[in-house]
């Protein structure tokens, strides 16, 4: 019986407004019809998440205007409704969304945009991860080092674009002294998205590190990222690439499977 | 696969050899990247957003009366070229 009140009332929600049948249970108040009753709810959770998702995609909000972004957000949250109890974990799925959303097709880096967002988004919410133990690396034996399975910090997420969406994020920002023009033509870019201790950062990288980070981020075993590494990248010394990532923050720990 | 126990011997060499601080984010040589401070809590995310929406008829109520706002009018209009990149999505 609850649940069945509880799907009326999401319906009445989310569904067509006036032929719900939650209306039928809602008693009278005053001068207030049912239908308008519902619209009060309506309204506030429409509100609320508009008003989320306005907070996560600052950037594509700015970009499109607000009164497009909240009538296209009006029109994903109908499409996709919060499916978790944290307000955090809702609206990872605005990019694919825009991307099929006829309006915005003349803006055919926006998906990319919200992806780099939500990538912010989530590395703002993350767990922090402790600096690598260079020790504990240092006293594996030679015979296992091959096995070691280099970790991303748990906030990081990869991201290529074939669109500089790095700089439309940038010029986009609160404060940007500039013009804020950015040409397309620029080029796509590869990025890494992460926040270490309460900064944030997002990080353009090579071909190289692209090639480590991306094979550790599937699970690789370290010996088989060296074979594919060389093979990829002869030219490139991976210790040097993987100094780097680990200097960076962007790998933040091991694990050795059990010999 | 000696070959492969000499790549992983040589690059974990590398790692070692830095005697690198333990607090990654130190900078090292490459592009900059984009870097801001996180503040405390991100604006909008911490109240249920009643205090704007709470009355009947406020907020968006039907589709078809939006059409008129589906038009991107923020600074999108700054981001030019590209032309050949649309067909790559």
């Amino acid at each position: 019986m609850l649940r069945k009140l509880q799907q009326h009332f999401f319906d009445g929600l989310f569904g067509k407004q006036n032929d719900s049948p939650i209306l039928e249970l809602i008693n009278d108040a005053g001068a207030r019809s049912s239908a308008e009753q519902l619209a009060v709810y309506r309204d506030s959770v429409l509100g609320g998440l508009t008003k989320a998702l306005a907070g996560i995609y600052p950037v594509c909000r700015r970009l499109v205007g607000e009164r497009f972004f909240d009538a296209m957000a009006g029109r994903f949250i109908v499409q996709s409704p919060s499916c978790s109890p944290d307000l955090n974990d809702y609206g990872g799925e605005l990019a694919e969304f825009i991307a099929g959303f006829p309006p915005a097709a003349s803006l055919p880096y926006l998906p990319d945009v919200a992806r780099l967002e939500w990538a912010w988004h989530r590395a703002f919410n993350s767990a922090d991860r402790l600096g690598i133990d260079l020790q504990a690396l240092a006293e594996i034996g030679e015979a296992r080092r091959e096995h070691i399975l280099f970790r991303l910090a748990i906030s990081a997420t990869l991201m290529a674009s074939s669109y500089p969406i790095h700089r439309i994020w940038e010029v986009n920002q609160d404060g940007y002294q500039g013009d804020g023009s950015v040409d397309l033509d620029e080029g796509g870019v590869k990025l890494i998205v992460w926040r270490h201790a309460l900064t944030m950062h997002i990080d353009p990288i090579e071909e190289p590190e692209w090639r480590l980070l991306t094979e550790l981020a599937q699970g690789r075993p370290f010996g088989r990222i060296c074979e594919r590494f060389s093979r990829y990248h002869p030219a490139n010394d991976i210790g040097a690439v993987l100094a780097g990532a680990i200097q960076r923050g962007w790998i933040a720990s091991f694990d050795l499977p059990p010999a | 696969m000696k070959e492969t126990k000499t790549l992983v011997n040589g690059a974990l060499a590398s790692v070692l050899a830095l005697g690198m601080a333990m607090t990654a984010g130190n900078a090292v040589a490459g592009k900059p990247g984009m870097e801001k401070c996180t503040g405390i809590v991100k604006a909008g995310m911490n109240d249920c957003g009643t205090s704007k929406h709470s009355c009947a008829g406020q907020a968006k109520k039907d589709g078809d009366r939006e059409e008129w706002v589906y038009i991107p009018i923020g600074t999108c209009n700054k981001i030019v070229g590209g032309k050949v990149k649309t067909a790559k999505k």
